[in-house]
């Protein structure tokens, strides 16, 4: 009798985690030694080093907080070190989450006999590159050898889809968890479930819920003249017991119309004072109705990029504690205008899904079993472990005798159906179809047939298919390209491509390296977003070829064959290929996510309020109401990052993460705007340039420069419709440069070229030789020496300061693309 | 810049990579797929070339994958049968078939080794 | 006596070798050869029996004095591209006396072509022309074999055009006509006649082959000024290599003059997959310099698009999709651009039969807006060179040159109209960068080959052109 598989899938959360295991029929949950199917995300490492997780050590979260951390996974991919004085050890936050696969794989092994080797792992549809590859190393860590992910919402959806079975259409999956919020609109067809569209929040979730109550307790203590500030490090304890207390609040709000809020004995600059406040449900629903609305305007976004209105879903599946909030469902239900699937648990359905996965992708969790003494001839068998097709193909070589067996017959266990004998080729290769049970797991038997039409048993001689669904290859939930010098990107993967997945292009470097300068890298960075400039987009890493590789120059114009490659478990790489030297080049320096300090934070929101006034004032003066619009509906969120810095300030790591997250899609919002106007402002440089020469060129220039104008400012009009920046701007460097050459045939041309670089004598590179040659052109003014003034009055520009590199903006791309 | 073969883009349609009619149903579609990697997987011979209405081509595992991506989102899949429709022109197209190429050229001239093949 | 003359001279060599007396490389050459033949003939007359006297008077005499043809027929066809080298390097064949380390690179890497490459030979190859004193045409045309031998068809393309188009100053006879003939195979061997004809009627000299090539080019394509059978056969009779081209030329004879071209009548109702099907066959590579048949195939591609609107919405329905049929016309009309476009990139010829507001006039854009960002970059990189006075190897700084110019010259085969705009984009950093190389570094061939290939475009801007010519003149002084 063949064990049956064990299929494990992890659901890694933000405040909770959960395992649960597939075995081909039935999802089974795993529970945890206090017998509970959730265990809290909470990892607590004593003086003597002895590491607790779970419940166990969530008790300590208010007593011992420096040594027990919790809400580590949104710090995943980042620099943050998380310190346990008492030990005396620092564990970045990938280590952590480590500790709670390994207790949670150790639950699989105390409950099933069996330590899991390969499992699957949820990350959030948004987790950017970075973040993915960290969850991937914490499984690694904590003692899988093989790890696959998948994005939260996909994992819903399959469980929710394995649940609900076979109905056709658009569904939503509203994921809300402790600290992530993911959308995906999915679509159920025949059995084949596709994802359509992701969106999301990696800042939103029930956390933000207990921090609204939070406020709300704050202020009301704050009228009673205690007050706690954020920003302040000695009220850290205070905080955290007012945030428990809530989180409780929240729980007992679910049910009933009240909830108070007590907490005896609460300590605020040494004043101790008993907190005693009842919260009303209404209360409740006005302070967290902001953040249930801005889910909905996610989901109300991804509907309408993908072109559905009201009504056009089948259903809602809600995941994440959260939703079991009462207005929440209430909104959801009015908003998106259909039912929730029944019957789901909103907690367990990311792990039951994540298990489902692991079995369409025959991810068997077992250690490879010895193998049995051989009682037949070997056969390699490949056939899908769960497909929603009831016709698979069974595909097959054999490894032995492959001369002697002719035909491979196969037969259902129950007797009910076999095959027709099926020819083996010549390489003793075959596929058969075989005919699946509806929705169970399906046992076949196979043999073999020797020419006279004798039986050979196989080795092995079993095995089975699981009638289900069919998902394919997970898809990629942001674009990944690279950077190109000109600030655009080369996109190599786009959102919703399958994993894995690998691209090459051929690029182009923009400027000659010569081997051996101490410092001259030729960069390519890696970027993951869906902006069209590269400086919006996050750099996740990149490929560097110091100038000390190169046996010989690296011209401009040289050829850099550059392939990307991702596999599922969120792992990047990348290999440049440089023909002209016969080099391949494949160290990517992946990134982290650096910690910024509080005062650059700070700093940068300063210059967003003035960059988005600008915006507006400019938008106000253009009668652009939609950007105006645009703008003020944004800038409220500049204060919510102002309140998570002086949150930061406070000790609040997560608000600190979250405020960085918070300016960097206000800066994407502002440069889109300034993109928008920008390019009517371009329109009319090229008729101030045109204006200009046609000026100078119709008095001093010859006919064929009158007729390459012309054709030169059609060509910059052509660009200029087809939105081609770069080709609008040669063209118009074309005509400026005509009319700047029948300019400087007036007589007095080159004098009054000579006055006005002579006025900037101080801003040159040069002064003290500036200042000569102004002196020395003064006198050939006099004089009305031309000559010696056109000579001067180039020596000067020689002299003028140059403009920075403009390759900054592109993350220092040495790349182009043709 | 020497173009290689500019109908090796066309020859990669989904529909032609998965051999399926442009009318297959989506199970039609996943069952060709599943199919053609596992014999891949096994190291099939022949299952590396395939025909298309421009001529034999070969495939791997990777275009195989992105053909069954491509076919289910439901834009890319029109996208595709459109270019998959086509039935190809036969006889002389260009007016004067003697403008062709000079195919041994390099060779009479002794020249083959400087032309990459 | 004979051998006393021949030390006598010399010794007054070795003279004015040491600098003692001035005299021209040539005149130099000349004399080694004479002391070199008389040392020689009376070594043999002293030594040799009578009989083998003739033969190694023979061999003496070509290797001494008309060493070109010794190395074609029988150095170059024996595959010993180091014997070939040092044969060139020791013989001094006066015409390649100006670079005769380059010239022994090209008969090397002649000879190395029908061995087939090898990459020890190849790199000893470029290791010689690396090191050698001066390059100008034949260095170029060493440097366009050796990248033809290590399958870089685009660079070796580049290196020869440059060299084929050189002043003849600045090439021998020889090296152009070994550049040109690679420059006809390359483009017979893929049926672009057009170019075959432009590089032998309208190029810098004319040389025998090519131009019998460009008339044999000229009846291929069905052009009406081409020559009858009668004027086409002392032309084929005069040219060299009669034996390998009279196949070709028989083709061509069978092509009768002064027919007009019959096209095939555009297909009105065509239905959509024949179309694509037309499409198909005109992008096949034996028919893909046929511009003509290629501009039509695509505009009925392009017609017949729009009667699919239909279909297609019927088709989003039926698979789920909320969205209408325009995306996907859009999407189906950027894949034709892309299509085509590489082949017009690889011949811009193509584009003379795109019309406008046609997807071969789009595709002609992209082309267009390619090959402007690659004179750009290089022109950018031109002028952070000349500021910061850094320069490549010789070797590289001709492929520089070679990649620039030929882009130029495509975007002009492409749009002619185009000159005044592609000159005002590229003079200033390449004339600038003339300079530095003229004056910094002393590489005299290759600023003067930039001068003369910018004068060639300057005639909209009368300042160029004064300072174009005046640079030129300077600079055939010089060479």
């Amino acid at each position: 009798m063949t064990t049956r598989p064990l299929y494990v899938g992890i659901d890694l959360g933000t405040t909770n985690s959960t395992v649960a295991v597939f075995d081909a029929e039935e999802i089974t949950l795993i529970r945890n030694s206090l017998g509970s199917v959730l265990t809290p995300s909470v990892v607590r490492i004593d003086a003597r080093g002895n590491v607790t997780v779970g419940a166990r050590a969530r008790r300590f979260l208010d007593t011992d907080p420096t040594n027990t951390r919790s809400e580590f996974k949104r710090l995943m991919g980042t620099t943050h070190q998380l310190e346990f004085p008492a030990s005396g050890t620092v564990r970045r936050p990938e280590e952590l989450s480590a500790e709670v696969l390994k207790s949670l794989r150790q639950d699989v092994a105390d409950q099933l006999g069996v330590a899991p080797q390969r499992a699957v792992v949820s990350v959030p549809a948004l987790f950017e590159l970075h973040q993915t590859a960290a969850a991937s190393n914490a499984a690694m860590r904590a003692g899988f050898e093989r790890v696959e992910l998948i994005q939260e919402p996909v994992a819903s959806a399959i469980a929710a889809g394995w649940t609900q079975g076979g109905s056709n259409g658009p569904w939503l999956v509203y994921d809300l968890g402790g600290g992530t919020f993911d959308v995906s609109l999915l679509e159920t067809r025949e059995g084949l479930l596709r994802v359509v569209g992701h969106d999301g929040d990696n800042f939103l979730g029930g956390r933000d819920f207990d921090r609204a109550l939070m406020d709300l307790a704050i202020a009301r203590l704050a009228a009673d003249g205690v007050v706690i500030d954020r920003a302040n490090p000695q009220h850290a304890r205070a905080l955290r017991q007012l945030r428990l207390a809530a989180e409780e609040a929240k729980i007992e709000l679910t049910r009933a119309g009240e909830a108070p809020i007590f907490i005896a004995g609460l300590d605020v600059d040494g004043q101790v004072v008993d907190v005693d406040l009842v919260v009303t449900r209404p209360d409740y629903e006005a302070a967290v109705g902001p953040l249930i609305d801005r889910s909905l305007a996610i989901c109300t976004r991804l509907l309408a990029a993908n072109g559905l209105g009201d009504g056009a879903l089948e259903r809602v599946v809600l995941v994440g504690g959260p939703t079991v909030t009462p207005l929440l469902r209430e909104r959801v239900r009015a908003v998106l205008g259909a039912d929730f699937g029944e019957g789901l648990d909103p907690m367990t359905l990311v792990a039951q899904g994540a298990a489902l996965f692991a079995g369409t992708v025959a991810l068997d969790g077992r250690p490879a079993a010895k193998a049995p003494p051989s009682t037949g001839p070997k056969v390699w068998l490949q056939f899908p472990a769960m497909t929603s097709d009831l016709t698979p193909f069974v595909v097959g070589k054999l490894l032995e005798q492959a001369n002697t067996i002719k035909q491979i017959k196969i037969s259902r266990s129950d007797g009910e159906w076999q095959s027709e004998p099926t020819p083996c080729e010549a390489d003793g290769t075959f596929a058969v179809m075989v005919r699946l049970l509806a929705r169970q797991n399906t046992s076949f038997a196979v043999q073999g047939l020797d020419g006279n039409g004798q039986a050979v048993t196989l080795q092995p001689a079993n095995f089975s298919i699981a009638h289900g669904i069919t998902l394919g290859d997970p898809p990629l939930s942001r674009s990944i390209g690279v950077a190109l010098a000109d600030n655009r990107v080369q996109v190599y993967f786009n959102r919703g491509s399958p994993l894995p997945i690998r691209r090459t292009f051929v690029l182009h470097t923009v400027e000659t390296v010569h081997p051996g300068t101490e410092g001259h890298v030729l960069k390519v960075p890696i970027v993951q977003g869906e902006f069209a400039w590269a400086h919006l987009c996050r750099l996740v890493g990149t490929l560097e070829i110091p100038s000390t590789e190169l046996s010989a120059p690296l011209p401009v114009g040289s050829e850099v064959e550059l392939m990307l490659e991702l596999d599922r478990g969120g792992q990047l790489r990348a290999q440049a290929r440089i023909a002209d030297l016969d080099r391949i080049f494949d160290q990517v320096a992946l990134l982290m996510t650096p910690q910024v300090s509080l005062e650059a934070l700070a700093d940068a929101l300063n210059k967003l309020r003035t960059r988005a006034a600008d915006l507006s004032r400019a938008a106000f003066l253009d009668r652009s109401g939609k950007t105006a619009a645009r703008l003020s509906a944004a800038v409220p969120r500049l204060d919510e990052a102002e309140q998570n810095i002086r949150a930061a300030h406070g000790g609040d790591l997560d608000a600190g993460e979250q405020a960085r997250r918070m300016l960097s899609d206000f800066d994407a919002l502002l440069a889109e705007i300034e993109a928008e106007q920008a390019w009517p402002e371009l329109g009319r440089k090229i008729e101030e340039s045109f204006a200009m020469a046609v000026s100078w060129v119709a008095g001093h220039g010859n006919d064929a420069e009158r007729s390459t104008l012309n054709e030169t400012y059609q060509a910059c009009k052509r660009a200029f419709v087809a939105r081609d920046a770069d080709e609008v701007e040669r063209q118009r460097a074309v005509i400026e440069r005509l009319g700047v050459a029948a300019y400087f045939r007036h007589p007095g041309a080159w004098e009054w070229e000579f006055e006005r670089c002579a006025a900037r004598v101080g801003e040159s590179t040069d002064v003290r030789r500036a200042s000569e040659l102004a002196a020395k052109g003064r006198e050939a003014v006099r004089q009305r020496d031309r000559e010696t003034i056109e000579r001067i009055v180039r020596e000067l520009w020689s002299l003028a300061p140059v403009d920075h590199d403009e390759q900054k903006l592109g993350h220092g791309s040495g790349l182009r693309k043709r | 810049m020497t173009t290689g073969d500019p109908l090796a883009l066309w020859r990669s349609n989904p529909f032609f990579v998965l051999e399926v009619a442009t009318d297959a149903t989506p199970t039609d579609v996943e069952r060709a797929g599943q199919r053609l990697l596992a014999l891949l997987t096994v190291g099939s011979a022949n299952v590396q070339t395939y025909p298309t209405p421009l001529g034999p081509a070969t495939r791997d595992a990777e275009q195989i994958r992105q053909a069954l991506a491509a076919l289910r989102d439901p834009e890319q899949r029109v996208l595709h049968e459109l270019w998959a429709s086509v039935i190809p022109a036969g006889g002389q197209a260009s007016a004067n078939g003697n403008a062709g190429p000079w195919e041994e050229a390099e060779r009479a001239l002794g020249w083959s080794a400087l032309w990459a093949r | 006596m004979g051998a006393v003359a021949g030390v006598v001279i010399v010794i007054v060599i070795v003279r004015i070798l040491s600098g003692s007396i001035k005299v021209p490389a040539i005149a130099l050459a000349i004399g080694a050869k004479v002391g070199l033949f008389v040392f020689t003939i009376a070594m043999v007359q002293a030594t040799a029996p009578e009989v083998a006297n003739a033969v190694l008077h023979a061999v003496a005499f070509f290797l001494i004095w008309a060493p070109t043809p010794l190395l074609r027929w029988i150095v170059v066809p024996l595959r010993m591209p180091r014997t070939a080298y040092w044969t060139v390097r020791i013989c001094f064949p006066l015409g390649l006396i100006k670079e005769i380390e380059a010239a022994a690179v090209v008969y090397g890497a002649l000879a190395l072509v029908p061995k087939g490459p090898s990459d020890q030979t190849i790199s000893w190859l470029e290791r010689k022309l690396r090191n050698a004193e001066t390059m100008q045409g034949s260095g170029v045309v060493a440097a366009g074999l050796l990248a033809a031998l290590r399958k870089d068809v685009d660079r070796a393309r580049g290196l020869l055009a440059t060299a084929d188009r050189m002043h003849p100053r600045l090439i021998p006879r020889t090296m152009r006509a070994i550049a040109r003939d690679w420059l006809v195979v390359d483009a017979a061997r893929v049926g672009n006649w057009h170019r075959v004809i432009r590089l032998g009627r309208h190029g810098v000299t004319r040389l025998r082959w090519s131009y019998s090539m460009a008339r044999i080019g000229e009846r291929l394509t069905g052009d009406p000024q081409a020559w009858r059978n009668w004027q086409l056969w002392p032309c084929f009779l005069w040219a060299p290599r009669r034996r390998v081209t009279y196949p070709l030329f028989r083709r061509a004879l069978a092509v009768p003059v002064r027919r007009p071209v019959q096209l095939d009548a555009a297909p009105s109702a065509t239905e959509f997959s024949l179309a694509l099907g037309g499409l198909a066959r005109a992008l096949e590579v034996a028919n893909a310099h046929d511009g003509e048949l290629l501009a039509r195939s695509v505009q009925a591609v392009d017609r017949d698009l729009d009667s699919m609107r239909e279909m297609i919405e019927q088709r989003l329905g039926m698979l789920g999709s909320r969205r209408d049929a325009g995306s996907v016309l859009t999407q189906f009309r950027q894949h034709l651009i892309d299509l085509v476009t590489p082949l017009i990139e690889d011949d811009p010829y193509l584009a003379r039969a795109a019309q406008p507001g046609s997807i071969m006039e789009q595709a002609v854009w992209q082309v267009r807006r390619r090959l402007m960002g690659d004179i750009d970059a290089q022109c950018r990189d031109y002028r952070d060179r000349t500021a910061g006075e850094s320069s490549l190897d010789l070797v590289a700084e001709w492929e520089r040159w070679a990649w620039l110019n030929s882009s130029a010259i495509r975007l002009l085969e492409l749009d002619s109209a185009a000159e005044s705009v592609v000159f005002q984009m590229v003079y200033a950093p390449v004339c600038n960068f003339a300079v530095y190389q003229h004056n910094g570094r002393k590489r005299i061939a290759l600023a003067h080959d930039m001068f003369i290939w910018l004068l060639r475009y300057a005639q909209s801007v009368p300042e160029a052109r004064q300072l174009l010519a005046k640079n030129v003149q300077a600079g055939i002084a010089g060479i």
